[in-house]
């Protein structure tokens, strides 16, 4: 008796110390030699997903596939595509998937992106990102457009956190990412699943705190995003003032950006357009010194 | 010290204890001073006097009268403070809300498209009251088929030359949903698609979609036999809901799905431009604009951004309409008839008639009757779940 409860004991500690907190990891790389071979992708500060900068530029791209910040025209086009596959391939494999957050704005205003979006947000139920996880975990998906005019792969790169469905310390938020390889833009994916089915059941949770009810999310609406099928929760208008409060509905000015009611799409203010045109200039007057400097120098 | 001590206290006679000189502690009333005013009265004796002098000639009925006018005065401007006021500065708040056009205002995204929707169909011209011709609109049924029939007879309706509009949530909670529409289709009822069709019939779309029916979670398919209690997830979906789709035919389904979200009624004699809906509209929104969530949803209207919402405090979407229909030229207005609001019961009003009177909650099931001449009649009868269908 007393040594299987030994035994229980021991596992019970194996399996604590075996728990993979970046904290004891580290530590483990020390004093283990073996362990200490295994290449690590995380750097050591246990983040799975990596971007090259922690600002709304530079957070937006993934650091294995950055060359530089894209122009916004660039980016645009970009997004257009991405989700137009991410989309279909969901469809096309009967996997359930919606757009949420911004994204989810954007298609509350027009059915397209929100200009100035810097990322784009899908959410998955967390038996599906399991699934994602199991069977398309690091898989490249090629697109071609409906004109055949663009090319693109995709890599579908699946979080090796997802077990953990809490916050845990908040690194690992992300659960997948749906990567656009050329330039390193991405979809979020974040899976949803009920923590506390005991105490708060019917309750869904993101690893960010995002909570719904499943008389929110379900049934699901099929609709039109970006010119291709695309579901949105039960709830949506709900869901958005939840999130963004009853001016996100009505704001018709935001980030340097103005709602045209008649054409129903959202423009650069004029205020916008000068500024881009000066700093354009003002780049150009830089680039023109220097070579001038380069050529006085030789 | 012992009571000893004393001896005096015990022979001397109380008698001597009292002072000899006792003219200065009487007052004698034989003195002019004892009738004259004391110095250190309130008000001066001239004053006084003359106050007495007015108020003498005032008659004593009138003083009272003032005292009690004060009284009231008093207490009103207390209530007023207290309760009166504030009531009355919201109501001219929110009439002020209601005649301004706000600066930012809800409404200009382009409306959600979603798949096999119908936004807005007109009734049959047909089916606008003639001599002899009515129309027949009956708030949320909900499956009590019983009730409509016995609503239905006591109107005396003839398929021939009456015509019934039922405003949606025409199923569930109540026993015999198949049959209402079975009822509605045999009518040649016109609808409108309520809250509970729309989500009867989402999830009938969702449950016809591929999915992969190995995966848990409330997409699943309801025929799943593992279950698995360590998934993560517990909710499979609404069952009951899925329970409710099987019992209805193909057919069936079918008439659910062309009902639309906003039924344009036509111009009914004498009472203009008519329109149905589950839950109401936001005024100054094209029809084909509104939001078909909110469409079958709302209950209230946010005046400063005029968002709706599904709550029941802040003003009433009905209030609203009333009140933007009333400044409007007259062919411009719009009648609605609409349900969804049990709590608030038989609601009739200028341009507004809510019809949910919670039949399927042991209350009653009303029909609008309207007839050639645009006369209108509520009849209603009682439904005979006592405490209603929806409480088990």
């Amino acid at each position: 008796m007393r040594l299987s409860i030994c035994a229980v004991a021991a596992t019970l500690f194996t399996s604590t110390i075996a728990a993979p907190t970046s904290k004891f990891d580290s530590l483990a790389n020390t004093s283990e030699e073996s362990e200490s071979e295994i290449v690590r992708r995380d750097g050591g500060d246990g983040k799975y997903f990596h971007e090259p900068g922690g600002d709304n530029t530079l957070g937006h791209y993934d650091k294995r596939y950055f060359h530089g910040v894209v122009s916004d025209e660039e980016r645009r086009d970009t997004q257009k595509h991405m989700v137009r596959a991410y989309l279909d391939f969901f469809r096309k494999n009967d996997l359930d998937t919606w757009i949420a957050h911004g994204t989810l704005l954007g298609w509350w205003w027009n059915g397209q992106r929100l200009p100035w979006d810097f990322d784009l947000d899908t959410q998955v139920s967390g038996a599906t990102l399991h699934h994602l996880g199991e069977a398309y975990n690091q898989t490249n998906h090629s697109y071609t457009s409906d004109d055949e005019q663009v090319k693109r792969t995709y890599l579908l790169d699946v979080n090796p956190w997802i077990w953990q469905r809490e916050r845990g310390d908040g690194m690992n938020i992300i659960d997948a990412r749906w990567i656009d390889v050329r330039n390193g833009l991405f979809i979020d994916i974040t899976g949803l699943s009920e923590t506390h089915p005991d105490s708060q059941p019917g309750i869904w949770s993101c690893k960010n705190y995002h909570r719904y009810r499943t008389d929110e999310l379900y049934p699901m609406r099929e609709t039109m995003f970006e010119g291709v099928i695309a579901k949105v929760p039960y709830s949506y208008d709900k869901i958005l003032t939840d999130e963004y409060k009853e001016s996100a509905l009505v704001n018709t000015q935001f980030n340097g950006h103005e709602w045209n009611p008649n054409a129903k799409i959202w423009e650069k203010t004029e205020e916008t357009l000068r500024q881009e045109e000066e700093e354009r200039k003002k780049k150009e007057e830089e680039e023109k010194k220097k070579t001038v400097e380069q050529a006085q120098m030789a | 010290m012992s009571y000893r001590d004393y001896p005096h206290a015990q022979h001397r006679p109380l008698i001597d204890l009292i002072p000899a000189h006792h003219d200065d502690v009487d007052a004698s009333d034989e003195e002019d001073d004892f009738y004259s005013k004391e110095d250190d009265q309130l008000i001066h004796p001239k004053w006084q006097a003359l106050i007495t002098q007015t108020s003498n000639r005032v008659p004593r009925k009138l003083q009272r009268c003032v005292v009690i006018v004060l009284a009231f005065a008093f207490l009103f401007l207390v209530s007023w403070k207290a309760y009166f006021g504030p009531r009355y500065a919201a109501q001219l708040q929110e009439l002020k809300d209601m005649d301004e056009t706000p600066t930012m205002s809800y409404g200009s995204n382009v409306r959600p498209e979603f798949k096999s929707m119908i936004q807005v169909r007109d009734m049959d011209s047909q089916h606008i009251p003639k001599k002899g011709h009515r129309l027949v609109f009956v708030g949320d049924v909900h499956g009590c088929r019983e009730e409509l029939e016995h609503l239905l007879k006591k109107v005396d309706f003839n398929k021939k030359h009456d015509h019934l509009v039922l405003t949606g949530d025409m199923i569930a909670k109540g026993p015999d949903s198949p049959g209402v529409i079975s009822l509605a289709e045999k009518l040649g009822a016109s609808c409108v698609r309520g809250n509970w069709e729309d989500k009867l019939l989402l999830s009938i779309a969702e449950s016809e979609a591929r999915h992969l029916d190995t995966l848990p979670g409330p997409d699943e398919s309801p025929d799943r036999k593992t279950d698995f209690l360590d998934e993560a997830s517990h909710s499979h979906g609404d069952y009951a809901l899925r329970k409710l789709a099987k019992s209805f035919s193909k057919h069936q389904i079918a008439y659910l799905q062309e009902c639309p979200v906003i039924l344009r009624i036509g111009n009914v004699p004498n009472l203009g431009e008519f329109a149905v809906v589950h839950a109401g509209l936001v005024p100054n929104i094209p029809l084909e604009q509104q939001d078909p969530f909110h469409v079958m949803n709302m209950r209230t209207i946010d005046l400063k951004t005029r968002i709706p919402s599904s709550k029941h405090d802040g003003t009433p979407w009905e209030k609203f309409w009333n009140h933007q229909q009333k400044r409007k030229e007259e062919h411009e207005r719009l009648s609605v008839v609409y349900g969804h609001n049990r709590k608030k019961g038989l609601n009739l009003q200028e341009f507004t008639f809510g019809l949910d009177s919670g039949c399927v909650s042991g209350g009653k099931l009303t029909g609008l009757v309207v007839d050639h001449k645009g006369k209108t009649e509520i009849v209603q009868v009682k439904c005979h779940q006592e405490n209603g269908w929806d409480k088990d």
